[in-house]
């Protein structure tokens, strides 16, 4: 990890609030850049916002990161209106997925926003069979279909009102065709809810699966212990650092509340 | 060359500049981005007794100028930090504070004991933190309550003890008053000032703990404003803190009374505050034409 300077070279709407972002830094040469690490972006021009804003990298190349954010809140907003100019951040943090070495059989399940992160795994370890499960609010929101579709064997759409793909949430879509794609490992990112059916889904099938948890972050290096998640198991369970600990755990240790 | 190291209670600090407990882990993080030997010293996440998991999430939330949290002290227990991370931390060259908290006076003093014999430079006495149920800030508010547990801990602590006072007080220099009387060797000031923040449209809080410690740029004016009036009473040197993100800033903690600084906050606004914090105070000093940083120390004019 390293505290970086960049230059942006691109930061385009690609589906409605969404948002893909180009840098160029040579603070990235040499760094070891695995998939299901983020950014830690400082918004440019804006001191009175004291936290940075945690991104997970969509793409990455030598001195290149591509990120794809969601508008959500003032940090977003503000980034999203700028065209390009210098930016400072972190890169690259956290750890990533954990993939296996011979060539394996593995199903992607990106929800929304979380789709964005799994591209990476693809391009990174093109040895592997991917299929790609992919669910949105609606196609307003989709992004990135014909890149995914270019690095899977199989992509599945769905959307919850089913303006694109099939009417249907990724719960059920995964549960539907677990059994047909038999993969040797699920990787997946999106919305606790989301996250939670498929770590129930994945182990009742006898799935290894990770998953890529989201916290509201302070330092993002691990020093300051904000961004908690619950790891372990019903009684004998710790409070884990999002940021440094994961973002990516085992979803059997995953401990979702409520 | 500017010369800006600084003593305090007999401990020589190569810097005045000394991360802010809480902000910083034990350390092994930020050894990252640069050696710690940079540093004054480092203040440690807060230890208690026993291991704490902390609060239930979030426990951020960005405001204006600001940030408020509530982690509620999740550390590894003092056990574990002397046996597993002293260690490292001892050989790198920088001032080691302990930062330790309580759910009772007894507490306080068992732990400052367990510390009395290992490579702890110094102890920096919480009282002030507003996420815990028990202890922490109940014996910072009430003058009486500080001058008793400094007693108290002062015959178990072999290395100088710092009292980290709490903002959230109808007077702090009653309590600044206390903790000197009660043989303090030094104070540390100001803990984060109790906030919260609500989602208009959810009506919900951001917090987890729904209350929260206010810090950064928002409390500096009033971390300032606490650091003068302290220093005009006690004659015990003076760790000021609250919202120093520039080497400016850190030059005003020091006129109003601090003898160093903390940084905090701006740690996680980024992580190389410290080092930019330094090169612009090194600036200020060249500038300013100051041959040693502490003669800035209560040069207020008024």
């Amino acid at each position: 990890m390293k505290e970086c300077r960049g230059q942006i070279i691109l930061n385009k709407q690609i589906a409605k609030g969404i948002f893909e972002l180009v840098i160029k830094s040579t603070d990235l040469l040499e760094q070891q850049v695995m998939p299901g690490m983020f950014a830690h972006l400082e918004i440019p021009n804006s001191p009175d916002l004291t936290l940075r804003r945690p991104i997970s990298i969509n793409s990455y190349k030598k001195d290149t990161l591509t990120l794809v954010y969601q508008v959500v809140g003032e940090g977003t907003k503000r980034l999203s209106n700028i065209n390009g100019g210098v930016i400072n951040f972190t890169a690259s943090l956290g750890k990533g997925f954990i993939l296996p070495e011979k060539p394996s059989k593995i199903l992607l399940v990106g929800a929304g926003i979380g789709l964005a992160p799994l591209r990476f795994i693809a391009e990174f370890a093109p040895q592997h069979i991917y299929y790609t499960f992919a669910g949105f609010r609606n196609a307003e929101l989709v992004y990135q279909l014909d890149i995914f579709k270019g690095l899977s064997k199989e992509l599945l759409v769905c959307t919850d009102d089913g303006s694109m793909g099939e009417k249907s949430y990724l719960g059920v879509l995964t549960e539907k065709n677990i059994d047909v794609i038999s993969p040797d490992l699920i990787l997946a990112c999106g919305p606790e809810i989301v996250l939670k059916q498929l770590k129930d889904i994945a182990k009742s099938a006898e799935i290894p699966c990770q998953i890529s948890m989201e916290a509201r972050m302070g330092c993002g290096t691990g020093a300051c212990m904000v961004c908690n998640c619950k790891i372990g198991h019903e009684n004998d369970w710790h409070y884990k650092r999002c940021c440094a600990d994961g973002p990516v755990f085992n979803a059997k240790e995953v401990l979702f509340n409520g | 060359m500017v010369d800006f190291s600084v003593e305090i209670c007999g401990i020589k600090f190569k810097s005045p500049i000394i991360a802010a407990s809480g902000t910083f882990g034990f350390g092994k993080e930020m050894q990252q981005f640069y050696p710690l030997s940079r540093l004054g010293g480092i203040s440690v996440k807060g230890l208690t007794l026993e291991p704490r998991e902390g609060n239930n999430p979030p426990r951020i939330a960005e405001t204006n100028m600001g940030m408020l949290n509530s982690v509620g002290l999740q550390n590894p227990g003092i056990k574990y930090f002397i046996s597993e991370l002293l260690p490292w931390l001892s050989e790198q060259n920088t001032v080691i504070i302990a930062n330790i908290a309580g759910n009772t006076i007894e507490e306080y003093c068992q732990m400052a004991e367990l510390l009395a014999n290992t490579k702890v430079d110094m102890l920096e006495m919480n009282i002030s933190c507003p996420n815990v149920k028990q202890g922490g800030v109940q014996f910072g508010t009430n003058p009486d309550a500080v001058y008793k547990i400094t007693t108290e801990v002062k015959k178990y602590s072999k290395q100088p003890l710092m009292v980290k006072l709490s903002p959230n007080t109808a007077d702090i220099k009653a309590t600044a008053q206390a903790a000197e009387d009660g043989g303090a060797d030094a104070i540390s000031l100001i803990n984060t000032i109790t906030g919260m923040a609500i989602n208009a449209y959810t009506k919900k809080p951001i917090l987890g703990n729904i209350i929260g410690g206010l810090s950064g740029p928002a409390i500096k004016p009033i971390a300032l404003r606490m650091v003068y009036e302290v220093s005009k009473i006690v004659k015990i040197p003076i760790i000021g803190m609250g919202g120093i993100y520039t080497g400016e800033d850190m030059a005003e903690f020091m006129i109003a009374g601090a003898s160093a600084i903390m940084v905090g906050s701006a740690n996680l606004s980024n992580p190389l505050a410290c080092i930019n914090i330094e090169e612009q105070f090194v600036k200020y000093l060249t500038d300013t034409n100051t041959e040693h940083a502490s003669e800035l120390t209560c040069s207020l004019i008024i």
